[in-house]
């Protein structure tokens, strides 16, 4: 067990498993990081949209 | 008292407030919950260190479930009692529904491989999975598919209670069928079947992504809610001039 940056080269190894943990965890992430910026760009694009509309409309 | 949240002025106030807290939240839990499913929960004593693919997967496989019951709930309220948030509370769980659901299917591939020698197996459990993943996709579909939105509303709430009937059959497939998949191991009727050591840090991992998931439903009916908004404007202008 050599360390690596702290942590044990046999926790990366994830006892021989690591190709199956690893794009397990990093799908799950991927995707809830990608779903939170989808959500943030569509609110602010919304956001965007109506105060130009209430913009535009204001006398 | 439903209907008082189910003013749009009042859920985009309440929502503004709610957001950043259960954001917050659901990153404190992760911040906890990753590490004790990574490193400090102990690996299982067959499937060793293969099973903390569970800590990704089982949460996926909750939600996929939830966020569709929260869609048949919200369908029905939106067809009976026509609730001004309802439709737009389905249509904004189910792209988010959909994506957990193709998690919890990937995830699953990937702990089945080296546990069962195969990446896919069509058990009852998997493939009622997938007709539930199918359902989203025409869900979503359809909502595409329709201009009209009070159309479109309608539709997608019936076929999202016509697609419900599968949620049974995704629970208790692993109890009226011989199947590959284990049976339920945490909401039993006697009580868990998992250690402790095992049991906690899936509940933390199973709370931070529900957190997440109800921010980013917030979030998104937040966005159908404020374009409703700009159409709304735009029309009455057009009709002005």
């Amino acid at each position: 067990m050599t360390a690596d940056r702290g942590l044990p080269s046999s926790f990366w190894a994830m006892d021989g498993y690591a190709w199956f943990v690893w794009p397990s965890y990093a799908l799950a992430f991927g995707v809830v990081i990608l779903l939170a910026a989808r959500a943030w760009m569509r609110h602010r694009d919304a956001q965007r949209r109506l105060a130009e509309l209430e913009r535009d409309g204001a006398p | 008292m439903i209907s008082g949240f189910a003013n749009p002025e009042r859920f985009m106030r309440l929502s503004a407030k709610l957001l950043p807290w259960i954001s917050g939240v659901a990153v404190a839990l992760f911040a906890v919950g990753l590490p004790w499913a990574l490193y400090f929960a102990p690996p299982d004593y067959q499937q060793h260190d293969s099973a903390r693919i569970m800590y990704v997967h089982v949460p996926a496989a909750w939600l996929a479930m939830a966020l569709y019951a929260g869609m048949a709930a919200a369908s029905v309220s939106s067809l009976v009692w026509r609730h001004a948030l309802a439709d737009v509370a389905a249509r904004a769980m189910a792209p988010i529904g959909a994506a957990f659901t193709a998690v919890c299917l990937v995830t699953g591939a990937l702990w089945g491989q080296p546990m069962w020698g195969a990446w896919w197996v069509w058990d009852a459990r998997l493939t009622s999975v997938l007709v539930l993943f199918f359902v989203y996709l025409g869900y979503l579909a359809l909502w595409a598919a329709i201009e009209d939105e009070t159309r479109a509303s309608r539709a997608a709430a019936i076929l999202c209670l016509v697609g419900a009937a599968n949620l049974p059959i995704v629970k208790f497939s692993v109890d009226w069928w011989n199947t590959l998949h284990q049976p339920a191991s945490v909401f039993r009727a006697d009580g868990p079947t998992m250690h402790p050591s095992l049991l906690h840090p899936l509940l933390v991992m199973a709370l931070a992504f529900t957190c997440a998931a109800a921010a980013l439903v917030l979030a998104e009916m937040r966005v159908f809610i404020l374009r409703r908004r700009a159409e709304s404007l735009t029309l009455r202008r057009r009709r002005a001039t």
